[in-house]
């Protein structure tokens, strides 16, 4: 595969698309296992479904209507939650399919034999051109100097709203960029792993890298390597064995999430021995140290 | 300057959320310096007026005033401590980056960093809660009293004129909660404190004032409470301790047990 790596320009775009979607799988990974934030993520993913099918009604990249559908569903969604206490599942549940009818809606405009949106739900990281990685550079870059910029301000607002509130912080512009980087993540994602199994690739690194990290940015980092790892690993399977790109990584990646859990099961309780032993009292602590 | 000498002044203060009433027609005044426990039933408006005096909820009607200004202008002068079980203690954060959180207050998000004395203020407050040796812990990985110390130690960070301290001692045990209760003594030398709780224990041994609250306020002052107010409060008698006497029990539940 090495000597059809330097020969083939579609293996190094595939490779450049594979660390690029690490990238953002890894920061909004952690920041929507740490948030609860997961299924509302599913929810805004499949909403860019209506995007790509618009898309090609329109005859426009459908990237960017993506990113468009992706990005206004999600500040919609938070602008509900704002403003009524209806349950964030009850939303999930309602824009999830939304999108997805609207895609099938626009998909049926379109004149001519209808495309093949595979690509679009199951990711091919394989045909990934120059103009996908262009896109999903800038959207990365966007991602990292939100985090970076803002990041005691994300971390308060993940960690506790409410003192966030009470102590005046912009709580509203917190949750904002939360939602609007949750949308990017959905548009740098779509060619790598498809519209339907993005969750699992922002799901499985940072819950395997919680495991041996308890600080966010370390979280970030390790989900970040994790998931170029599965990202890499995934794309020389789809390209050994010809399969979708997003079903090789994601059943690749939960895969090794399960033997570690199995694994590590032995280790875990120790862990909690040493827990219990923490959680006793302030007095045992002290005298365990001594 | 009558007004600089109250931390806390509530007129005609009503309050709820959609249609249900919480608080009805609430006027009550808190003196600076004071260490006030709101007691009440569950249900009868107790987070609510916390919730009130934050910033956190506009009331229906009526006027809030905290150090002679509204609460949004004042929230620099406010340490907040919420119920330690409503925070996800999962989360990946170590002690010294919890408590550094209160130095936000008041600054740019935008490429925030703590200073210098934001730094040293936050050691300060880590040693005073005598939480500094686990200062890189994460938060998980602490006893619950440590973990409520921590909680005090970040409405500490703000440097609060105010502490109002969301049932403060639930969950501890009696060595414990003696802790948390010895410490909130000493911090009202340098602050008003506003605490609401369960404890009778509390009221009687800490506590220099108390507002018994169910939905209206029934009693505000020195905790001598009748066991009349007692049953108009909790609708039984529930066992209280008398201020002064610190092992008499009032009356035992009675009737329908």
């Amino acid at each position: 595969m090495i000597s059809a790596l330097l020969q083939y320009s579609f293996l190094q775009n595939a490779v450049m698309g594979a660390l690029l979607a690490s990238i953002a799988c890894g920061i909004i990974g952690a920041i929507i296992v740490e948030k609860k934030l997961v299924m509302m993520s599913g929810g805004i993913a499949h909403t860019a479904f209506g995007g790509i099918g618009l898309g090609y009604y329109l005859q426009v990249e459908p990237m960017y209507t993506a990113l468009g559908f992706s990005m206004f569903s999600a500040l919609s969604i938070a602008q509900i939650q704002r403003r009524s206490t209806v349950m964030p599942d009850v939303l999930i549940g309602m824009f999830w399919p939304l999108g997805m009818a609207l895609g099938i809606l626009f998909i049926s405009f379109t004149p001519g034999y209808p495309p093949s949106m595979s690509t679009y739900l199951f990711g091919d990281i394989l045909t990934v051109s120059v103009k996908d990685l262009l896109v999903m550079a800038i959207l990365d870059s966007l991602l990292l100097l939100i985090t970076i910029s803002f990041f005691h301000l994300l971390q308060a607002y993940l960690f506790d709203e409410e003192f966030s509130n009470a102590l005046g912080l912009p709580v509203v512009l917190a949750e904002s960029l939360t939602y609007a980087m949750i949308a990017l993540t959905v548009v740098v994602l779509i060619r790598v792993v498809g519209i339907i199994l993005i969750l699992a690739l922002l799901c499985v690194p940072p819950a395997l890298a919680r495991i041996f990290r308890a600080d966010l940015p370390g979280i970030m980092g390790l989900s970040v390597i994790l998931g170029a790892m599965f990202c890499l690993a995934g794309l020389a399977i789809s390209y050994h064995y010809n399969v979708a790109s997003g079903a090789a990584i994601v059943i690749l990646s939960v895969l090794v999430y399960t033997l570690v859990q199995l694994l590590s099961g032995s280790g875990r309780i120790l862990f909690h021995r040493k827990h219990l032993a923490v959680d006793s009292s302030d007095e045992s602590v002290h005298t365990m140290k001594k | 300057m009558n007004e600089m000498k109250q931390a806390v002044c509530l007129q005609n203060v009503s309050a709820g959320y959609g249609s249900i009433t919480a608080l009805e027609n609430i006027n009550l005044t808190i003196k600076k310096g004071s260490f006030t426990g709101i007691i009440g039933p569950n249900g009868g408006g107790k987070t609510t007026l916390l919730k009130i005096m934050l910033g956190l909820l506009e009331p229906w009607s009526g006027q809030v005033e905290i150090f002679g200004q509204n609460p949004k202008y004042n929230r620099r002068l406010i340490g907040y401590v919420p119920q330690a079980a409503a925070i996800n203690r999962q989360f990946p954060i170590s002690v010294r980056q919890v408590v550094s959180l209160g130095r936000m207050a008041g600054k740019l998000p935008i490429f925030h960093r703590y200073s210098s004395v934001d730094r040293d203020r936050v050691k300060w407050c880590l040693n005073r809660l005598d939480v500094l040796d686990l200062a890189e812990r994460q938060i998980g990985q602490l006893s619950s009293g440590q973990w409520q110390r921590v909680l005090i130690a970040r409405a500490l960070a703000v440097e609060p004129a105010l502490l109002l301290l969301d049932e403060p001692i639930s969950g501890l045990d009696a060595s414990a909660s003696t802790r948390v209760y010895e410490l909130l003594q000493e911090l009202n030398q340098e602050m008003t404190i506003i605490m609401v709780t369960h404890d009778t224990l509390a009221i009687s041994a800490y506590v220099r004032d108390i507002a018994c609250i169910n939905h209206r306020l029934h009693y505000h002052g020195e905790p001598d409470i009748s066991p009349e107010l007692v049953i108009q409060l909790y609708g039984c008698p529930v066992e209280l301790i008398a201020h002064g006497v610190p092992h008499r029990v009032l009356e035992k539940h009675g009737g329908k047990s």
